[in-house]
């Protein structure tokens, strides 16, 4: 009971917000300079009648009316620049399902690969592990991914050649997934290894070991439940934009899903697909958040829905 | 005679001593103890924070923190070195033959699991009940320690339940597996001076009722009073005086003990009256000087308590204390 009112409350507060950043997005996006034809190699004249088919002449307030009526009837209307003529909601789920592949993986490898790592090196503090897991995770989280992807393409494509470059060949997804994994797994080390460390010296570790239990139920049981908690506030945030997809890692890789277009839509003025990403991008953050707060209470009995 | 009494002993503490490492260096908190506990008997070990008392009560379970070393010393439960244990033997003796409970019970329960696991936890490993037979038995000792609605209870989670009652479950746990000795380390110094009462009541109580061995580690001697057969007087890691609870309260010998009651406070003096605390700061543990640790504070002290330690006094059967006044005092009798 408790929980399916929790969600309702959620999902409105969601479409509030989800709104916000509607309106926000799209009286700031009118006011970049340029519009989506700045590029055509059409005549002032065409480029005129352009504006005028899209409506982009009429007065702001009465585009964002349109858009917002469309909106409510599930309508983001079609692409201007990017893939012109086809509607964003089918370019979004497309290559959303592209990223979505890869994303899972990667979300996969960093949760399985921080959180090993950060227990060992939790449990191993000061110790010769816990050093080369710290330089490990203190270099990933430095580097930006754009050098993660060169290095892997040097080393593991050019040098050993075990990898291929090209993405639809088979094994392609490997290194782009290694790419968007590398930052999530370092930060999510360090988390672990912190909240550990910090969860090892609790008196209610002392209780369990005082009943008799061995070292595995402690660690493996008890402290790894409690120390996982701050773990599951990241995860979502982490989720939505793994899911997405790393602009750099599909652009480096070629790899057809939503991140590349971030930034295209952006710099080609692609209004729609601008607003289109946006939404998208939000309602998924908003959705990743609500299913963390929920498991949350679920390894958390002290939180309330209230 | 000899034989029956060699059976009665349950513990026996030789010449116990603990350090810790650290960056500064060592840290003496125990410094060669030695105590016998028999069966069914309550011992009351007091003194000011720093003396040595929680941690080597710990080192009975060797729950010593990794940065402490148990130097030297035995520690024999029912004849047998715990310190000598495999981690098999350790892990059998915890929680079953042994039990302990904590100085702050709201921190010492897992946030995460209900009471009933936390309780279930040691059941499981140290008795063939079946899980019927468990939860029979989780029930009972929630009844026991007077904790209302057991049933329903055993489904909640350590934070629906009030400082004395965390403290109450605490008790139950370790006494599921009918313990022949319980460590109670400090269990009443979190609580509020109402509820106090009520735990030490409790563990009277129980220890009536199922014969168990206890120590009662406390800085509160008032605390201690009612409940204890005999007490150990610690300071500095050293005991300083050990006697029967009614040595100790009247026929005390060691000046920190006197001090330690003057201390204090009397609900029948005048309230104008000022606390009679002890002058001066327990020493550093890490570089402690040669003689008697005390000396510095102590309003009697001799020139001979500055430089060598005190030996351990026998005054008679039951009671002894460390203090050179002792010698002189003796050393004066047999003059005159």
């Amino acid at each position: 009971m408790q929980l399916s009112r929790y969600i309702i409350k959620r999902i409105l507060l969601a479409v509030v917000s989800i709104f916000a950043i509607v309106t926000i997005t799209f009286f700031l996006m009118n006011l970049m300079p340029g519009d989506p034809f700045m590029s055509e190699k059409a005549t002032e004249e065409s480029r005129q009648k352009l504006i005028e088919k899209y409506g982009l002449d009429q007065p702001i307030y009465i585009q964002y009316e349109k858009y917002l009526k469309n909106l409510a009837k599930g309508d983001m209307g079609t692409s201007y620049v990017l893939q012109k003529g086809r509607e964003v909601r089918t370019i979004i789920f497309e290559s959303f399902s592209v990223s979505m592949k890869l994303g899972i993986r990667a979300l996969i490898l960093a949760v399985i690969a921080g959180i090993t790592l950060g227990c060992i090196a939790g449990l191993t503090k000061d110790r010769l592990p816990d050093g080369l897991v710290r330089i490990f995770s203190s270099i990933g989280i430095s580097m930006p991914s754009y050098v993660v992807a060169a290095i892997l393409m040097i080393v593991l494509a050019v040098s050993w050649n075990i990898l291929p470059l090209n993405y639809n060949k088979p094994g392609g997804w490997i290194m782009p997934m290694l790419t968007l994994a590398t930052y999530p797994t370092c930060y999510l080390t360090r988390l672990t290894r912190a909240s550990i460390l910090e969860v090892m010296n609790q008196d209610y570790l002392r209780t369990e070991r005082a009943k008799g239990m061995s070292e595995f139920v402690v660690v493996f049981i008890h402290a790894l439940k409690n120390s996982l908690i701050p773990v599951i506030t990241y995860l979502g945030p982490l989720t939505a934009s793994i899911l997405t997809g790393g602009f750099v890692a599909e652009s480096v890789f070629s790899v057809p899903g939503l991140g590349r277009y971030f930034v295209s839509s952006i710099s080609g003025r692609d209004y729609t697909m601008i607003m289109g990403i946006t939404i998208f991008y939000s309602t998924l953050i908003v959705l990743m958040n609500l299913i963390c707060d929920i498991l949350y209470k679920i390894v958390d009995p002290r939180i309330s829905f209230e | 005679m000899e034989n029956k009494q060699k059976e009665e002993i349950l513990l026996e503490i030789k010449d116990l001593s603990i350090s810790f490492f650290n960056k500064s260096g060592e840290v003496q908190a125990v410094r060669g103890i030695s105590y016998t506990l028999n069966r069914g008997e309550v011992l009351g070990i007091v003194g000011e924070s720093g003396s040595g008392k929680s941690v080597s009560s710990h080192g009975i379970l060797r729950l010593t923190p990794s940065s402490g070393k148990v130097k030297s010393g035995e520690i024999l439960f029912k004849g047998k070195d715990i310190l000598k244990m495999s981690k098999q033997e350790l892990m059998d003796l915890r929680g079953n033959r042994i039990a302990m409970i904590f100085q702050d019970p709201m921190t010492s329960l897992d946030p995460l699991f209900t009471v009933g696991y936390q309780l279930n936890e040691a059941l499981k490993k140290h008795t063939d009940l079946t899980r019927k037979q468990r939860e029979k038995r989780m029930i009972e000792l929630l009844e026991m320690v007077g904790i209302n609605q057991p049933e329903r209870r055993i489904k909640q989670y350590p934070y629906e339940f009030s400082g004395g009652m965390r403290q109450r479950v605490m008790i139950a746990m370790a006494l599921s597996c009918d313990p022949e000795l319980l460590i109670a380390d400090e269990p009443t110094t979190a609580l509020d001076v109402t509820i106090q009462a009520q735990i030490i009541d409790l563990l009277k109580e129980l220890k009536d009722k199922l014969g168990m061995a206890i120590i009662f580690i406390t800085h509160d001697l008032g605390v201690v009073s009612d409940i204890c057969d005999k007490i150990i007087v610690m300071y500095a890691g050293r005991i300083v005086e050990e006697g029967k609870s009614r040595q100790i309260f009247y026929e005390r010998r060691h000046p920190y003990t006197e001090g330690l009651l003057a201390s204090v406070p009397d609900i029948d003096s005048d309230v104008n009256e000022k606390l009679r605390p002890i002058r001066g700061n327990p020493p550093d543990m890490s570089c402690l000087k040669p003689g008697c640790a005390f000396a510095p504070r102590c309003e009697s002290a001799m020139s001979v308590c500055v430089r060598e330690e005190p030996p351990q006094i026998e005054i008679d059967d039951t009671h002894c204390a460390a203090c050179w006044k002792l010698v002189r005092d003796a050393l004066a009798g047999t003059k005159a």
